[in-house]
């Protein structure tokens, strides 16, 4: 039986070769992308898991109220960790991880810039589950100047096949001692290092950090013991406020709280500032999901109506097997058999081409999946249940509907109008057509969405500009005065100016002030960080009222502000307004000396917020603004310089626009494969149509031979099959609109700057639909429509 | 063996009653061969399904080996005709994608008869029917003759009671159609396996131990 049902599956799989290639293609696509589409959203979900004791390790947030405004921080002070330990049972470990600066280390020849840097408490690894490749993680972070490092760094500072527990790193000032080797820290982590600094390096003699209860630095994580309730350890820690910080903040009116954050939610839920990775974002997890059940759902469609659409030809044989004895049973199970074996090859199939497109999807969605990382039982299980998922979805209405037939009026010759359910055909094209629609009209507004952003004018001139930070002690900084002016002289650098931040650049501070106002003080968190005298004219920063700084006198003594605080503080005349440091009784103040147009220091997910500038020379951010010129030799000589100051350091840079627009990378990463997924629903949908209207000539061959007898036109023949489809394109377009619509709103909402939803996506992908719908319907109606009629009815 | 006692059956149209059979009163004994004549449209076909169970009626009884046909819901009556019935036809039908041997073979496939009794069965056949040599071939194969060679040994294959056959040799030239005449015949006599025919051709009829003429639907007398 099994054997029978099996041939002739094989058999008509051989004899419609393009049917069952066209067939086996839809699915393929359909499955590989969905593939794809589950990966990243279950790498997503899974950020984290990796611990062991995942789920009992907490990051502590910071709760920060001022009066006009609340600061959500993942950021603690340093005496948090030790307290929770000593003052709540339920904390079983606590530890904190300090961010330290980029620091160029040496070993041996070797030398390189590290980033990803943390000072540690060495009972870290009593709480997160890092894998030692060498070394004890009980004593590694012990000892002050004890270093854990990643493999590949222990790789890249002391090559493969040795050990590097026991050898020495080198930075300008200090020496460290390897004491373990991890495992790389997964990409699906909160919070990735390639070294852990044991934290006694920094407060060794040096414990004014401990009790600084007013400065909000470091990450504190705890494990809380089993079955730790956390929204009453929440509640539990509120008083903490009277005890440690009530003394520092109240006088200021700022109030806190903390609240322990699952690390498992980190990457899709936080909705704090500062986060040191990039998130997540649950919408586009929604959103993935979505469109990976889309693709599979169309793709199953596709395999349903071709099957249905083609029923005639398998008449007869449904109608003999019932004669001959079959119950309709049977049939069924012989053509579910026969999808399950159709949809089982496409999953083979598409579990290769996986793997050979794997670096092309790594690439797109700034993953890193390998064949290893892959090659899990979860996934194995995947693949059979959506292999079983489209078999069944794809073969059910085709077996259910085939075996129904009545035998009798099959082998009567009924066979040609045994077509199947037509209705049920249109609405399944007009869902296709729907779905591709709103991906199209999704992926073309978030382009060009992301495209105004980019050309929207920044209030500051982001071309042309090159960035170098000197990393480097205070002692040195009078270097750059000198090479700044060697920089000026430079024929290819037309202004150089230094600043502690730039646009784009992460590191602005948010202090308290107390600022006047017309009529009184207030106090408030605003964004600063400081600049000197070139810093304005090279970003092309125009001053509006008042003056630029000057030099060295405006030091303490003047600010800079911009549009935003002079509208913000309702300034009737904003030179002259004083700012002062709350709690410095001193009678000092800084003054307003000069009020700035508005530019976005941050992406154009924020709106302008106020801005105020300190005077400072020399700082160790220098933007360098390149005139015309080659811009290589420019880059080359400006090295030179470098060298003759710095000989130590490493020449990098990078460029301001870039920098700037590396903030949308995430959105463009996604709007990249939401593209390329709009693209393939389409061309599955094409597919399915393809062999539809192949099937529906076929069955019309008859009328369209007796209407060209009659004297009708090729064209007449075509329009005639293809009119059917714009009416189910206009039943689509009625169907997504509204759908997109809504999404595309709600979408947009997220930037402040945006530019609307406009008809023009709406319009041109309904028409797209129409368009390759028709190309595709007429390439059959076309070839029927040329074809002989004495042929056709000869045979009929 | 098959008893039909006032059998009616209609079929709307545009508010009409149109009979296709009417009043039909047959009994047909073991080991008969009946051949049912008449022009086309005349109700041949219809009969034959109704006796084949493949079809409805709307009135009257009909009693397949002491079983009353009009009783039973849809399942039995198909485990009926299943184990009883074998079916010849005019386009022989023959599934195109399978070879002579698979065809033959597809009616055990449905009665749950192991694989090396089924082997044994289509083996005697072949043999009986002197199509040893084209067990591998598939239908297209085949001549028209052949091919309604396979469909009489599909329809004995399952050692049915009765065998039904609607004009059977209607796509066969006269040669050919003796040929399977003569089959039918010893069929009959030699293995007093039941044959009911439906034919236009006075010929053929004669091959029957009794003719029944329909005309409109009703049996002439």
């Amino acid at each position: 039986m099994l054997k029978n049902v099996i041939l002739i599956a094989l058999r008509n799989f051989i004899k419609d070769k393009w049917y069952s290639l066209l067939n086996i293609l839809g699915l393929t696509i359909g499955i590989t992308f969905s593939l794809f589409l589950i990966f990243y959203v279950t790498d997503e979900l899974n950020y984290d898991r990796y611990h062991e004791k995942a789920d009992r390790i907490y990051r502590i947030a910071s709760y920060i109220q001022e009066r006009d405004k609340n600061t959500n921080w993942p950021y603690s002070q340093l005496p948090l960790a030790a307290t929770l330990k000593k003052d709540f049972p339920e904390v079983e470990e606590s530890a904190r991880l300090l961010n330290r600066e980029r620091t160029l280390f040496k070993s041996g020849e070797n030398s390189f810039y590290e980033t990803k840097i943390y000072y540690a408490d060495s009972t870290i690894f009593n709480i997160f589950s890092y894998r030692f490749i060498e070394g004890n993680p009980a004593r590694a972070l012990n000892e002050p100047n004890s270093i854990v490092i990643s493999k590949t760094l222990a790789v890249k500072y002391f090559g493969k096949n040795t050990s590097a527990v026991g050898k020495t790193l080198k930075t300008v000032y200090d020496l460290y001692k390897v004491t373990g080797v991890i495992e790389d820290v997964p990409q699906n982590s909160h919070l990735r290092f390639d070294m852990l600094i044991s934290m006694s390096t920094i407060l060794k003699g040096n414990q004014n950090g401990q009790d600084n209860w007013g400065s909000f630095n470091n990450f504190t994580y705890v494990l809380l013991r089993p079955g730790v309730n956390v929204d009453a350890f929440n509640k539990k820690m509120l008083p903490m406020y009277d005890k440690y910080m009530a003394p520092i903040f109240a006088k200021f009116n700022v109030k806190m709280h903390y609240k322990a954050q699952p690390i498992t939610s980190i990457h899709l839920h936080s909705d704090l500032q500062g986060e040191p990775e990039e998130l997540g974002s649950m919408s586009y997890i929604w959103i993935f999901s979505a469109v990976a059940f889309f693709m599979m759902l169309i793709a199953s469609i596709n395999y349903m109506n071709l099957t249905t659409a083609r029923s005639a030809r398998r008449a007869k044989e449904i109608g003999i097997r019932k004669v001959t004895g079959s119950s309709k049973k049977q049939l069924v199970l012989q053509f579910l058999g026969e999808s399950l074996l159709t949809a089982f090859i496409a999953v083979l199939i598409s579990a290769l081409l996986v793997l050979l497109l794997l670096p092309f999807f790594n690439s797109i969605s700034g993953k890193t999946f390998t064949i290893h990382t892959l090659m899990q039982p979860f996934n194995t299980l995947l693949l059979l249940s959506i292999g079983l998922f489209t078999g069944l979805v794809g073969g059910s209405y085709p077996a259910f509907y085939l075996s129904s037939f009545r035998p009798v009026s099959i082998l009567k010759g009924a066979l040609s109008t045994a077509s199947g359910n037509v209705n049920l055909r249109r609405t399944l094209v007009v869902l296709q057509f729907s779905i591709s629609m709103i991906m199209l009209i999704c992926t073309w507004v978030v382009y060009a969405q992301l495209r105004y952003i980019q050309k929207i004018d920044l209030g500051f001139n982001q071309e042309q500009v090159m960035i170098v930070t000197v990393n480097t002690g205070q002692d040195e900084r009078h270097k750059i005065y000198a090479m700044n002016n060697e920089f000026r002289s430079m024929p290819g650098i037309k202004d150089v100016g230094t600043g502690t931040a730039y646009p784009g650049s992460g590191n602005i501070s948010l202090n308290l002030f107390t600022v006047q106002t017309n009529t009184g003080h207030t106090d408030k968190g605003i964004e600063c960080y400081q600049i000197d005298e070139s810093f304005l004219s090279t970003l092309g920063i125009k001053i509006i009222k008042g003056r630029n700084f000057s030099g060295l006198a405006d030091t303490l003594h003047s600010i800079v502000v911009n549009e935003a605080m002079v509208k913000h503080f309702g300034w009737d005349n904003a030179l002259g307004k004083r700012v002062t440091f709350p709690g410095d009784t001193s009678g000092n103040y800084v003054e307003v000396v000069g009020v700035m147009k508005d530019f976005n220091q941050k992406s154009l997910y924020n709106p302008i917020a106020p801005l105020l500038l300190f005077y400072s020379a020399n700082n160790n951010i220098i933007e360098l603004k390149l005139g015309s010129g080659d811009i290589k030799t420019t880059i080359a000589k400006a090295e030179t310089i470098w060298k003759k100051y710095f000989p130590q350091l490493p020449f990098e840079y990078k460029f301001l626009d870039e920098d700037f627009n590396s903030q949308y990378v995430a959105d463009q990463k996604r709007g990249k494969i939401f593209a390329a997924f709009s693209i393939l629903t389409i061309l599955i949908t094409c597919l399915g149509l393809l062999g539809l209207t192949a099937f529906t000539t076929q069955q019309k061959q008859k009328e369209i031979s007796i209407r060209r007898v009659l004297g009708s036109s090729t064209l007449d023949v075509v329009l005639l099959i293809t009119k059917n489809y714009l009416w189910l394109a206009l039943i689509a377009s009625c169907i997504a609109f509204p759908v997109a619509y809504y999404f595309m709103h709600n979408w947009l909402k997220a930037f402040p700057y945006n530019d609307g939803l406009s008809v023009i996506p709406f319009v041109v992908s309904a028409l797209v639909i129409v368009v390759t719908a028709v190309a595709t319907a007429s390439f059959h109606s076309a070839k029927a429509a040329l074809t002989k009629p004495a042929v056709v009815l000869k045979t009929e | 063996m098959i008893d039909l006692k006032h059998i009616n059956k209609w079929v709307n149209s545009g508010g009409n009653r149109v009979f296709l059979l009417r009043d039909i009163n047959l009994n047909v004994n073991e080991g008969e061969f009946i051949s049912i004549m008449g022009p086309s449209g005349s109700g041949k076909s219809t009969l034959l399904n109704v006796i084949g169970m493949l079809d409805e009626f709307g009135e009257g009884e009909y009693n397949f080996l002491g079983q009353p046909v009009h009783q039973l819901k849809e399942k039995q009556r198909s485990q009926l005709y299943k184990s009883h019935i074998g079916f010849v036809f005019q386009a022989y039908h023959l599934i195109d994608e399978l070879t002579v041997y698979e065809n033959i073979e597809t009616p055990l496939l449905y009665q749950n008869i192991n694989t090396s009794n089924r082997r044994a069965i289509v083996a005697d056949i072949l043999d009986r029917f002197n199509i040893v040599g084209k067990k591998d071939l598939f239908p297209p194969q085949l001549s028209g003759g052949q091919q309604q060679l396979v469909g009489v040994a599909r329809a004995l294959v399952a050692k049915p009671k009765l065998i039904l056959a609607d004009e059977p040799t209607g796509n066969l030239n006269s040669k050919q159609g003796e040929e399977i005449m003569e089959l039918f015949k010893q069929l009959n006599s030699e293995d007093r396996v039941t044959i009911i025919q439906a034919t236009h051709s006075e010929r053929n009829a004669a091959y029957g131990s009794k003719i029944i003429n329909l005309l409109d639907g009703r049996i002439e007398k």
